[in-house]
């Protein structure tokens, strides 16, 4: 067998074992709205753990992670920083949103504001920015999943059909299945990509440098710029503090907003396994830390990738490594885009139904399951679209959608925990931080200090002054 | 009681944390040498108090269970 074929071969046995554990998945589940979006809330701690780690590190953290190590130098420590820190208040907010979900129904995120702030336009206003949100996200894990495909099996597979055939197994089990594939599916793939990222971590600076120690050592000699906080910019100029600290702070605040992680916490079968999960977060996040070394490796490497991002897969292909285990670096490299994916285009088809379009028109379960599996591949399409369109700037989007997601937290606390907090007092919030966050996107010169846009908007207060909530009403939320 | 001590310290140790990882804090600690285990002294900085919230966070969850039982002990005496 060829080099390639053996690397092909690896690629389609890790493909056929996620699509047997993805339908596998969701035999257990019933067959209900309740079932499709939140698993029928009865998820363990194995799936919860892998549920959230490997949903929050994507495509981006496998191939942009060490881009960011390799290009950015220490830069990168800020996205080993912020993960812990969004995650931590989870333990306190988790199990409230659980309780909240339970009592009322609740699947998404929205519904829970929109449960505490009555209002259609509020409803369909977040599944409008969700769904904006969303789209870049999914369109940046399928450019992911094209691009290693693509480089491992030396342009044999390129990236419209590696693409293609990696999402077409991830529809396949989010229609059969939904929640329940995500989960299992996430838990098998966020093993490869734990034990891939410290394995590869450990074994490419022994290899190139013979240690980690004495890989930092010469980088400190020859390269000591990229080691001194805050590190440099895309462009090779140092980068502001302002920016560093911004960014770790909006990302935090982003990770626990964004929609399609917050309706993890309806899936949990109890607030125990909610806190557990939380607690044993660190320990997925520690992966960063062997992701970064791959970068660093690069760092002295004596040839360089044309993309920063594509540090990762050109190491790989160029140290001599044995077919099997570029094939299954692949596999971890998929496995990273394919768990992200997987939760951003059933999320995306759960709120536009649940939250664009319920409060609009009344349906019926069945009908409801049928529209949600029509926006899966809806959203899959318009994505692959985008993907195969070159040189379009995804991750300004996506950082412009985190920003906006951002502005969810005031409300979500509010809506929580501020008895005085009123609907045209949250729709106001919401809609002036957004505003704004787009307007420092828009014109990024005008940031005091380089912060984050998500920031800036977050300091957007309203005063409320419309009439107060009714007491058992506010109970309910807030008690 | 003990509970409400381990939560406000979970409360203060995430707040310190997100303190010491950005300015002004970070700026005394950013010299890469000497190495720890291996790594840059900021990078094991950041991972050490990854690791720490760990721990805090498992001490709170200990102190939870141990106000449940007492609690439940407590109202089963009756």
């Amino acid at each position: 067998m060829t080099r390639t074929a053996l690397v092909t071969t690896v690629i389609l046995v890790y493909l056929g074992v996620t699509l047997a554990v993805g339908l596998a998945a969701g035999r257990r589940a019933s067959r209900s709205v309740q079932g499709y979006v939140a698993g029928d809330r009865d998820f363990g701690l194995l799936v919860m753990y892998f549920i959230t780690g490997a949903t929050v590190f994507s495509a981006f953290a496998f191939l942009g992670g060490p881009g960011w190590a390799y290009s950015r130098g220490a830069a990168a420590f800020y996205i080993l920083a912020y993960g812990v820190l969004g995650m931590a208040p989870w333990y306190a907010m988790g199990p409230k949103v659980a309780a909240l979900g339970r009592r009322f129904g609740f699947v998404t995120q929205a519904q829970l504001l929109v449960g505490r702030f009555p209002s259609r336009g509020l409803s369909a206003l977040l599944a409008l920015l969700t769904l904006a949100a969303f789209v870049p996200y999914v369109t940046i894990q399928m450019r992911g999943a094209g691009i290693v495909i693509e480089a491992v099996t030396d342009g044999a597979i390129p990236i419209a059909a590696g693409a293609a055939l990696a999402y077409a197994i991830v529809l396949a089990y989010v229609l059969a299945s939904g929640v329940s594939a995500v989960g299992w599916t996430n838990t098998f793939q966020g093993v490869f990509m734990l034990v891939l990222a410290w394995a590869l971590g450990i074994y490419l600076p022994m290899r190139l440098y013979g240690g980690v120690g004495p890989m930092f050592e010469r980088i400190v000699a020859e390269r000591p710029e990229l080691l001194a906080l805050p590190g440099r910019t895309g462009g090779g100029e140092p980068w502001s503090w302002g920016g560093y600290s911004s960014a770790i702070l909006a990302s935090a605040i982003g990770v626990t907003m964004w929609p399609h992680l917050f309706m993890k916490a309806y899936t949990a079968r109890s607030d125990a396994i909610i806190r557990r999960t939380v607690i044993l977060f660190p320990t997925f996040q520690l992966f960063l830390i062997p992701v970064f070394l791959i970068g660093f490796a690069g760092v002295l490497f004596p040839e360089s990738p044309e993309q920063a991002d594509f540090i990762l897969p050109f190491l790989v292909l160029r140290s001599e490594l044995p077919a099997l285990v570029v094939g299954l670096f692949c596999a971890g490299a998929l496995s990273a885009s394919m768990s992200t994916g997987d939760a951003l285009l059933h999320g995306a088809a759960s709120v536009v139904v649940q939250d664009g379009v319920r409060p609009f028109r009344e349906l019926g379960d069945q009908a409801q399951r049928v529209l949600m599996r029509i926006v899966v591949v809806a959203v899959g399409g318009v994505a692959y679209l985008f993907a195969l369109v070159e040189g379009f700037s995804l991750v300004e989007l996506l950082l412009a959608s985190y920003g906006i997601v951002c502005q969810y937290m005031p409300t979500m606390l509010a809506a929580l925990y501020w008895r005085r907090a009123t609907t045209a007092g949250a729709a106001a919030g919401l809609l002036a931080g957004a505003a704004v966050s787009v307007f420092f996107f828009l014109n990024p010169e005008l940031r005091p200090l380089g912060l984050h846009e998500g920031i800036l908007g977050l300091a957007v207060l309203v005063s409320v002054r419309s009439a107060p909530q009714e007491a058992a009403h506010v109970e309910s939320y807030v008690g | 009681m003990q509970l409400r001590i381990w939560r406000t310290l979970a409360w203060a140790y995430h707040i310190l944390f997100a303190a010491a990882v950005t300015w002004p804090l970070q700026t005394l600690v950013n010299d890469p040498t000497p190495l720890v285990l291996g790594l840059p002294r900021q990078m094991a900085w950041t991972a050490a108090w990854v690791v720490g919230s760990l721990i805090v966070l498992w001490r709170l969850d200990a102190a939870r269970a141990r106000e449940l039982r007492r609690t439940e002990n407590a109202s089963g005496d009756r």
